[in-house]
């Protein structure tokens, strides 16, 4: 009872997102921290001067400090988990994590007696591989020691976190981050031999985005990756279906031109004649296939392709439709459908804008999905866009804490529990 | 220059002062003889005459002296030596008495300070007043900050004893609600607050409110 009460009161949730890491104990209320998961490694006697700490790795909003110098940026600024995954003996990037955990952790410690560390639930990727999961245990094991951050901790992958938050015990979870996309069936637990995974995230949609900025004129901003993204939010259009969209542009050029204003600054970005290009930002996420895209691989526009890390394949070029399929197929025939009754779509990059003057070409996430599994004569579908996806995955972390019971060892078997660091 | 003469009564009356008996005086040696406190007292004197050289030579024979265990002084002009010397002679058990044209200062020797540093008669050595202060003074700060990490301790202790308390009652209860009927039901736990307060109650978040997980995850383990 007593640890019971005491879990519930320091539960603490950290989602490891390809491009941010959101955070914060039970007590934030609705909406997490946030802050990009990057580090930035600066020079000794720079960070001495500025910081007035030595300190390997800065993190969190003190990194914006360090990005002036424009050349070495490259290679002292880490995104420790572009693909969701962080390879072993990537040693900086492990470092950015650990400072980034610390970071959080440290934010929201109570000072005074009586604390004895946080119940940390941390979420990483469905297709994480196990050597991760050790190392982010010894991370935490080593926190417990070094600063009593940490009593116990346990790791959940991110999609179960968003069928927790959003009250779903059976359903296909589809999670589209910076790095990858990953589709997750659920019942009641996640169904791990069923997770299929797309070498395909928001990344790809920027690199596009990133093209159509050269083709436009604007190829000295493409370098900027976060003016890059933020054009894409801003621009990016779903269409309901390209080639339609395409013929609609070319007729009403001027229904799809847009000006971007970068916020603070006296930049416009106008797309102008290139403004019926702003369809394939979306499209690219959901079926990089069209004919059209080849053109853009050919001078040079990074194809995704499959990759195989552990004994998960990251598939590039299949679309989103035939993923869902794929990975409900896996499942128990009785099952699969419930679980297309249940798709939940979730991360940023299902963010589509439906313009009112293009709602006869745009769609949003939920009806493109709903459209692509039609077309694979996949009926009774319901897919449903999570509620603020930016913090879904933190509300199931919260919640997962809160009620899996403190006495519940962690098991590599099932790999659910609390791992116990407080001695 | 003062005259021999008044030199020596001017030593013999301020010996005198401090309850010593003149003895005596050696006028080869240019000494005075004292005696008091068992101990008995050779002041070597110099003239304003006398240099570097004959207060040297003052110093090695007074040492001699002190070894033997009598106390040896030296009677100099204040204007004969820098104190840095003064201070060098002193620091070898060496008292000073230094006159001008006024009275006589005493400057005592200086006794270093060793485990069982008694004399062969069983009398303590005389320790400098500065430096007894400043031990007591430190003393007394050592002490201070052992009540305080006694403090410390107690309240630890207490609070060790408030938590086992705390979990004994826990337990009670849960044995309380195991026994609970069914028809009543269990209440909503605390929520710290925003502050981590742990005493005061804020709403459930909405995506906890009716969440089937919570029924799920609970049966866990």
């Amino acid at each position: 009872m007593y640890d019971e009460d005491y879990k519930k009161r320091y539960v603490f949730g950290a989602d490891y997102g390809t491009s941010e890491f959101k955070y914060g104990p039970i007590t934030q209320g609705e909406r997490p921290l946030a802050v990009e998961n990057r580090g930035y490694f600066p020079e000794k006697s720079v960070l001495s001067q500025i910081m007035g700490v030595d300190r390997e790795v800065v993190v969190g909003k003190d990194v914006t400090l360090f990005l002036e110098s424009g050349a070495e940026l490259a290679t002292r600024l880490v995104y420790p988990m572009r693909e969701g995954i962080i390879a072993k003996d990537d040693a900086k990037a492990w470092k950015v994590v650990k400072e980034l955990t610390r970071y959080a952790l440290e934010e929201f410690k109570p000072k005074g007696w009586g604390f004895n560390g946080f119940y940390v639930v941390a979420a990483l990727s469905a297709v994480a591989p196990r050597y991760m999961y050790e190392m982010f245990f010894d991370m935490f094991d080593s926190m417990a020691k070094d600063a009593g951050l940490v009593h116990s901790a346990t790791i959940i992958p991110q999609p179960l976190a968003v069928a927790i938050a959003h009250k779903k015990t059976s359903c296909v979870v589809v999670e589209s981050g910076h790095g990858n996309t990953q589709f997750a069936p659920i019942s009641r637990a996640p169904i791990r031999g069923a997770v299929i995974a797309l070498n395909r995230g928001g990344s790809d949609a920027n690199a596009i985005m990133a093209e159509i900025l050269k083709d436009a004129g604007y190829g000295d901003l493409v370098a900027e990756e976060t003016l890059v993204r933020k054009v894409k939010e801003s621009l990016g259009l779903l269409p309901a279906d390209l080639n339609s969209a395409i013929t609609f542009a070319k007729n009403n050029p001027d229904a799809v031109r847009a000006v971007y204003a970068v916020p603070g600054t006296r930049l416009k970005i106008d797309l102008a004649e290139n403004s019926w290009a702003r369809f394939l930002v979306g499209e690219y996420v959901f079926n990089p296939n069209h004919e059209i895209f080849q053109s853009y691989f050919r001078r040079g526009m990074p194809r995704p392709r499959d990759t195989k890390v552990g004994d998960v394949v990251f598939y590039g070029m299949l679309d989103m439709a035939e993923a869902i399929t794929t990975a409900v197929e896996k499942c128990p025939v009785e099952l699969q459908p419930l679980l297309y009754s249940q798709i939940l779509l979730s991360g940023g990059n299902f963010s589509w804008k439906v313009p009112e003057k293009l709602k006869n070409v745009c769609v949003d996430s939920a009806m493109k999905i709903k459209r692509m599994m039609a077309e694979k004569g996949i009926e009774n579908v319901e897919v449903t866009m999570a509620s603020e996806p930016q913090y879904s995955v933190w509300r199931g972390c919260i919640v997962y804490g809160y009620a899996v019971p403190a006495s519940y060892s962690w098991s590599w078997e099932k790999m659910e529990g609390w791992m116990n660091f407080y001695k | 220059m003062i005259p021999r003469a008044i030199l020596e009564r001017k030593v013999i009356n301020h010996m005198s002062k401090q309850g010593l008996k003149f003895e005596g005086s050696n006028v080869e040696e240019g000494t005075l003889r004292f005696v008091g406190d068992g101990s008995t007292y050779v002041v070597k004197m110099l003239d304003e005459t006398d240099g570097k050289p004959e207060l040297i030579s003052a110093a090695l024979q007074s040492a001699f002296w002190a070894v033997k265990g009598e106390r040896p002084y030296i009677l100099v002009p204040k204007s004969m030596a820098s104190m840095d010397e003064l201070m060098a002679i002193r620091l070898h058990g060496i008292g000073l008495l230094l006159y001008g044209s006024h009275e006589i200062e005493e400057l005592p020797p200086i006794v270093k300070h060793m485990r069982g540093d008694k004399k062969e008669d069983g009398s303590k050595v005389s320790v400098e007043h500065d430096s007894i202060l400043h031990m007591l003074e430190r003393i007394e700060r050592l002490e201070r900050l052992i009540h305080k990490m006694n403090e410390v301790d107690a309240l630890v202790s207490r609070l060790e004893r408030l938590e086992v308390l705390y979990g004994e009652i826990s337990n009670k209860l849960l044995a309380l609600e195991g026994a609970r009927p069914l028809h009543i039901k269990t209440t909503v736990p605390d929520m710290p607050s925003k502050n981590n307060n742990p005493g005061s109650e804020i709403e459930l978040p909405s995506f906890m409110k009716d969440n089937p997980w919570l029924d799920i995850l609970a049966g866990k383990g």
